[in-house]
């Protein structure tokens, strides 16, 4: 093909660009479809808060948007709602710090090493995403009666039961994450340390982990996050008066829906909000720094 | 004493052998250069020393220890990276200070030091910065600093300049000798640029699969290469194949491309199978009539190229490929398609095995 003039572009076979104004079709539906899908994303929040802020009566049903505002409802949260959400919250904390303690040497092992089998070993780190939490829920119940059958000590019903419950699906989220960063960590940085006198431990504590920092903290939010929102699993290990949080909204949905629900569930959100942000402003301060460093 | 010394060193990898068998000496103080193309064993011979890998067989001393299996965080050496592979979450200055730390010094003095050390490298006033606002040449000097800082027993540097692009590393090679011999620092420098390897070392290594092909300084690698591999890898060169037809007393007579030729006597002169004589472009002429006590061969220009002090001359003698001769551009006489005669002087010849 030959290279037009000016005059040619706008003889007829090039005249898709004619002087003056054009519809942008192609930002319009760019930004229509991003729209979208934040429209899709929010919605389902934006009705919790709108409605936790309708007075109404007790018996009213999810009012959105809000006629009659008021932080009545706010006021109404039960106690069990913040029984549940202490448990919760702590259990929450737990699992994903303990989750990133196994984690983190599992996903060291898993890319570093040359053990045999080590495909395999993957698997079965990632096994518990690919079963059902209902499965797992039942699973784990099973084995503590067949534990305590064994030696007595039931722990379904404990904290250490739940735990152990949240920790298992909490794990292969840390693995993961930290395992990706880990694919792309440059081994020389090692290297260097220990040209400059740093042993194994020092390496590690002084070079690797916080360079590996940001897969940590990702993996141990998701963590957190999965055993924060957890139903199936612990409607089975938890007991009457010490339940989760989200299996106490669970049963008060069940039994006598009242708008106190859409309160502390907005609280729940707004957490989760402050969370993520103060997530994003670690770890995004910590990609800044990664960035250019070792390339 | 030398500084560093390898002996009768082996190493394997699974069945592929990566160092035949070395034996190496670095004196006290010495620029050495291993050179070679990628798979010759010189990173591998960097990273034993480095105590990165350890040896099939053989020992390593560094001074008058054995050091063939000590971790190489008990080694007290430097090591530069081809990436540089600074701390990205640390600052300039806890770079450079990580050996001082690991030692135990005080933090007054590692701030002194790496004030010295900054200066050393001429880039002051960086401390507080992190290694990603740092450009590639910088980063490379920091890295030096930070390899330094703690006074090694000697420094490994792994194709250090390779990020970087040919300007850069080009003053950087002046940088970092300046350094190497401000601080009279033992130094092990790996790379495949044999412009590098030159202009930098007081000594050079050429190796090739696995083994020393040559040891020498710059200059008696470019005029006395013992092998092909190495007449070709340093420099430029011609080969034209010879057979050694006989000895006038002086030299030794040989016949390439139809023209009987005086060469320079050694062992391969010596030799009744094929060989090569190895001449530079640059001590190649283009002989007009008669060149007396010159050795000379018919041709054909075949090419001319300007390359602004130099212009090559590709001449055609009836060998594999042409004859290229770099003269200055004033003194090429003659156009593509002339018959010229390619002339040199019997000593700049040299006869290599084929």
């Amino acid at each position: 093909m030959t290279i037009s003039t000016p005059a040619a572009t706008s003889a007829p076979n090039g005249a898709r660009r004619r002087p003056g104004f054009h519809f942008p079709t192609g930002k319009v539906s760019f930004y229509g479809f991003c729209s979208l899908s934040y429209i899709f994303l929010l919605s389902p929040l934006v009705v919790v808060v709108g409605a936790s802020l309708h007075r109404g009566t007790r018996y009213t049903v999810v009012k959105f948007p809000p006629e009659d505002l008021s932080l009545y409802w706010y006021t109404q949260i039960p106690d069990a709602h913040w029984e549940a959400l202490t448990l919760s919250f702590g259990l929450a904390f737990m699992a994903s710090m303990l989750a990133c303690v196994v984690g983190i040497p599992a996903a060291l092992g898993l890319v570093r090493s040359n053990i045999p089998l080590k495909g395999l070993f993957s698997s079965i780190f990632r096994a518990p995403l690919q079963i059902p939490s209902i499965v797992t829920g039942v699973a784990f119940l099973q084995m503590y009666y067949l534990f305590g059958d064994l030696t007595g000590l039931y722990v379904n019903g404990t904290f250490a039961g739940l735990l152990l419950g949240h920790l298992f699906v909490g794990i292969p989220y840390v693995v993961g994450t930290v395992g990706a960063v880990l694919q792309r960590f440059d081994t020389r940085l090692e290297e260097a340390a220990q040209s400059l006198g740093a042993g194994r431990i020092t390496t590690f504590r002084r070079v690797t982990l916080p360079v590996i920092m940001p897969g940590v903290y990702a993996g141990g939010l998701y963590a957190f996050m999965v055993s924060f929102g957890d139903v199936p699993i612990s409607i089975f290990l938890s007991a009457p008066g010490f339940v989760t949080f989200p299996v106490e909204l669970f049963y008060g949905m069940e039994n006598d829906f009242n708008p106190s629900v859409l309160a502390s569930s907005t609280l729940v959100i707004l957490f989760s909000l402050g969370l993520l942000l103060l997530m994003q402003r670690i770890v995004g301060l910590e990609n800044l720094l990664r960035s250019g460093g070792g390339s | 004493m030398s500084r560093v010394k390898l002996e009768r060193v082996v190493k394997h990898y699974g069945n592929v052998v990566a160092l035949r068998e070395l034996d190496l000496e670095i004196q006290e103080g010495e620029f050495l250069t291993l050179l070679g193309p990628s798979g010759c064993g010189k990173t591998t011979t960097l990273r034993l020393v480095a105590g990165f890998i350890e040896p099939t067989q053989g020992t390593i001393y560094l001074g008058n220890d054995d050091v063939t299996y000590v971790p190489p965080q008990k080694r007290e050496i430097g090591m530069v990276f081809q990436d540089y592979a600074l701390f990205p979450h640390m600052t300039i200055e806890d770079n450079i200070g990580f050996g001082l730390k690991e030692r135990r010094v005080g933090r007054e003095e590692i701030r002194h030091r790496v004030g010295e050390l900054l200066d050393l490298i001429h880039l002051p006033g960086v401390q507080d910065r992190y290694p990603a606002e740092l450009s590639g040449g910088q980063a490379q000097r920091v890295a030096v600093a930070r390899a330094v800082a703690y006074a090694p027993r000697v420094l490994l540097m792994d194709e250090p300049l390779g990020a970087l692009d040919l300007k850069l590393r080009e003053a950087m090679q002046i940088e970092l000798r300046r350094i190497q011999q401000e601080l009279k620092i033992t130094t092990v420098y790996v790379t495949h640029d044999q412009g590098e390897a030159m202009n930098m070392s007081d000594r050079i290594v050429v190796m090739n699969l696995g083994l020393i092909e040559q040891t020498g300084s710059a200059e008696d690698i470019y005029n006395n290469p013992r092998t092909k591999f190495v007449a070709d890898f340093i420099g430029s060169i011609n080969f034209l194949p010879a057979k050694i037809v006989g000895d006038d007393g002086e030299w030794s007579v040989a016949e390439t491309v139809g023209a009987k030729v005086k060469v320079p006597k050694s062992g391969a002169s010596s030799s009744s199978g094929e060989v090569a004589i190895a001449l530079r472009p640059e001590r190649l002429e283009l002989v007009v009539n008669g060149g007396d006590g010159m050795n000379v061969v018919p041709g054909t220009i075949s090419n001319k190229i300007f390359n602004g002090n130099l212009m090559r001359v590709f001449v055609d003698v009836g060998a594999r490929e042409p004859v290229v001769i770099e003269l200055p551009p004033a003194d090429v006489h003659g156009e593509t398609g002339d018959s010229v005669s390619v002339g040199w002087a019997p000593q700049n010849g040299q006869v290599l095995m084929e």
